[in-house]
């Protein structure tokens, strides 16, 4: 049965030696132990982003072309600024390296402050995950929301499983392995659509 | 009325004032860019003031001699314009710049560095300021110039995601430190090294010819000469230039450590490796043989007390570099330096094996005493020490072999210099554990660029995390 972890029962899994590799919960920086919060523990705003732009493509997703090419990466110190204006998709990833034992599952969701603003971030984190967490951040409101980079940005919620026999990381579904920048979406990659092409539509 | 010069001289002004303008329309540009740092934007707009007034000296220029005057300033204005246009952030090697600035900033300069991007396999460091500022006082007296000292810093962009191989960053700021900061230690070491005797010996591969019959010199005259022309010779040429190069890698493990020992030996690998497996070496009026420096890095790694603290699969790869050097064949060549004192005498100085060698001999002869000067010379608190290397890499190198970012050992930020060896030391012990920690169809994505991300990952992580406890600490009481 899954449950939740306390943010006592977070800070201990974050307190394992090394050598209990395979429970320790991996939170990297974590600036203040403020950010362990209830049952939660809040994840900062990283400092890469991954800005959408028009193109001369019609079409993103299931298409040929490169993905990168949709997006223009940009940067901001710490600290920084980044406006975020409504209908905008950004990819930004968090300040924090996350590497999550094989026995928890890992949801993120806005910080309620940040979700009055318009801006809405949920994500399921699989268990053995290393790597900073992708968020695509999108305004639904209709004024610009101003960020800074560093700030306390979304919540991570932990949940206790039966241990996966296969970590994320050597799983091999995986996309995403350790990653420290924003990735984009591998869609292009799922192995279905090799069998999906294979469809005769007129069947 | 108007003569035909008049037009001429017209028509001239014009052109030089259409490329400034031209210039200006770019510098204003570049202000639409992110930089790096606040500091490059307002360097731009420093040399935006400067095309500005520039400008306004072609409207009013009365004399062909001032046309030539200012089309200089505006080369050199130019050239400096071409080195920013790649600054941008975009362009520039972050993570590799951290712990470069953070020991400029310990050894208490205010320098502004800025970084461009080359296609081929070559560092280098200069000052590309201060000659220029100062022409520029000069002709602007009104202008007032940002006194900081701008360095620019050229890699190559293949490793502006490397971090391993920006170690070789080590050694450039070895060259800072000599030339730029202030300690100048190879102009102050260079006379004692000409004290060598090799200098005897040398003047037998000097030749003279005197080209001004009125001259005759007797045999003392003539030796006095040739050894006032050797010191001339070699003060200016491959004696001083291979010094600050011993110096370079000297500090670059003083500064760096280990680090910065395997990133150039990389370097020296790839661009020295033969057909038959063995590797080639030459000599070159810049820099020592590879061979040379490779006894440079590890005598300085015996002074610093390295040699007792490496594990044995690091000792291992460092023995490894050391046989391939000792046995690297060197191309045999014969090149001359050739100048001459008014119309009264020429001179020649052949340079071929042997003579190569009496200068090799000045510095390896020297070598312990210029480990010790540079040693001395860079201050204690930027000294990368093997204590430290062996109480914190091989932790952080474990962190890495977990696929974890070595930024942090009990919740504290660790230093720079320790995350890069960190780096090293896991590519070294760790590929095999990381790649069987892929899947089978994850092999293709490369360990390197896995250990890459994650050093650079820790390096913004833990310079961020030591800003955050500073500013903490730092906090008013309310």
């Amino acid at each position: 049965m899954m449950s939740v972890l306390t943010s006592q029962m977070i800070e201990e899994r974050i307190n394992l030696n090394e050598e209990d590799l395979e429970q320790k919960l991996v939170i990297s920086p974590l600036l203040e132990k403020s950010q362990l919060n209830g049952v939660s523990i809040d994840l900062r705003l990283g400092t890469e982003f991954k800005v959408s732009i028009p193109t001369k493509s019609p079409l993103i997703g299931m298409v040929d072309e490169p993905i990168e090419q949709f997006f223009q990466t940009t940067f901001r110190s710490f600290g920084e600024n980044f406006i975020l204006h409504p209908n905008q998709l950004v990819l930004v990833n968090t300040f924090e390296y996350i590497r999550i034992p094989n026995d928890l599952v890992g949801m993120i969701s806005t910080r309620s402050s940040l979700n009055r603003l318009g801006l809405n971030v949920t994500s399921l984190i699989h268990p053995g995950y290393a790597g900073t967490l992708t968020l695509q951040l999108e305004n639904n409101g209709i004024n610009a929301i101003n960020l800074t980079c560093g700030m306390r940005l979304i919540q991570l919620i932990l949940f206790s499983s039966s241990a996966v026999p296969q970590a994320y990381i050597s799983n091999s579904v995986s996309k995403y392995i350790s990653n420290t920048s924003p990735i984009l979406s591998q869609i292009n990659r799922d192995s279905d659509l090799e069998t999906l092409k294979k469809f005769d539509a007129s069947s | 009325m108007v003569t035909s010069t008049d037009n001429f001289f017209g028509n001239s002004l014009q052109v030089h004032h259409d490329q400034v303008f031209a210039l200006s329309n770019q510098i204003e540009k570049l202000k639409l860019t992110s930089y790096p740092s606040i500091e490059i934007s307002n360097f731009i707009k420093e040399l935006s003031n400067i095309c500005g007034l520039l400008l306004k000296k072609f409207e009013g220029i009365s004399s062909y001699s001032d046309i030539k005057l200012y089309r200089q300033t505006f080369n050199d204005l130019q050239k400096i314009v071409s080195y920013i246009s790649q600054a941008n952030i975009t362009q520039h090697p972050m993570e590799v710049m951290v712990p470069a600035k953070e020991l400029i900033l310990k050894f208490g300069d205010e320098t502004l560095f800025f970084t461009q991007p080359l296609w081929i396999l070559n560092y280098a460091i200069g000052d590309v300021w201060s000659r220029f500022s100062n022409s520029i006082n000069k002709l602007f007296p009104e202008l007032v110039l940002d006194s900081k000292k701008k360095i620019l810093i050229q890699f190559p962009i293949i490793h502006k995601d490397d971090v391993l191989l920006g170690c070789v960053m080590g050694h450039e700021l070895g060259h800072y430190f000599d030339l730029h900061s202030g300690l100048n230690m190879s102009a102050t070491l260079l006379p004692q090294l000409l004290q060598h005797e090799n200098i005897n010996e040398l003047k037998n591969y000097l030749q003279l010819k005197i080209t001004n019959t009125a001259i005759q010199l007797d045999s003392t005259q003539e030796d006095r000469l040739k050894h006032d022309l050797l010191l001339k010779i070699l003060g200016e040429n491959h004696l001083i230039n291979w010094l600050k190069e011993f110096i370079a890698d000297i500090a670059g493990i003083l500064l760096y450590g280990p680090a910065s020992h395997f990133s150039g030996d990389s370097i020296f690998t790839f661009s020295s490796l033969s057909e038959n497996g063995n590797l080639t070496d030459a000599y070159s009026p810049t820099h020592p043989r590879s061979s040379i420096r490779s006894i440079v890095r590890l005598t300085t790694f015996n002074k610093l007390g390295y040699e007792q603290n490496f594990e044995p699969t690091i000792q291992d790869t460092i023995d490894v570099s050391k046989q391939k050097w000792e046995s690297a064949q060197t191309y045999d060549s014969i090149n001359f330096i050739d100048g001459n004192i008014s119309n009264d005498l020429v001179y020649r100085l052949i340079l071929q094996k042997e003579s190569y060698r009496l200068i090799e001999e000045i510095l390896l002869d020297n070598l312990e005493s210029i480990i010790d000067f540079v040693i001395q010379k860079i201050p204690d608190n930027l000294h990368y020490s093997s204590i430290t290397f062996k109480e914190l890499v091989p932790k952080l190198s474990q962190k890495i072999s977990n696929f974890i970012p070595p930024n942090e050992l009990l919740n504290k930020p660790v230093d720079s210099i320790s995350i890069l060896n960190a780096g090293w030391h896991a590519y070294i012990s760790y590929k095999e554990k990381l790649s069987d920690n892929l899947a089978e169809n994850e092999q293709d994505y490369n360990i390197r660029e896995v250990i890459n991300n994650l050093v650079k990952k820790a390096l913004m992580s833990a310079h961020i995390h030591r800003r955050w406890n500073d500013v903490s600490l730092n906090k008013p009481n309310d």
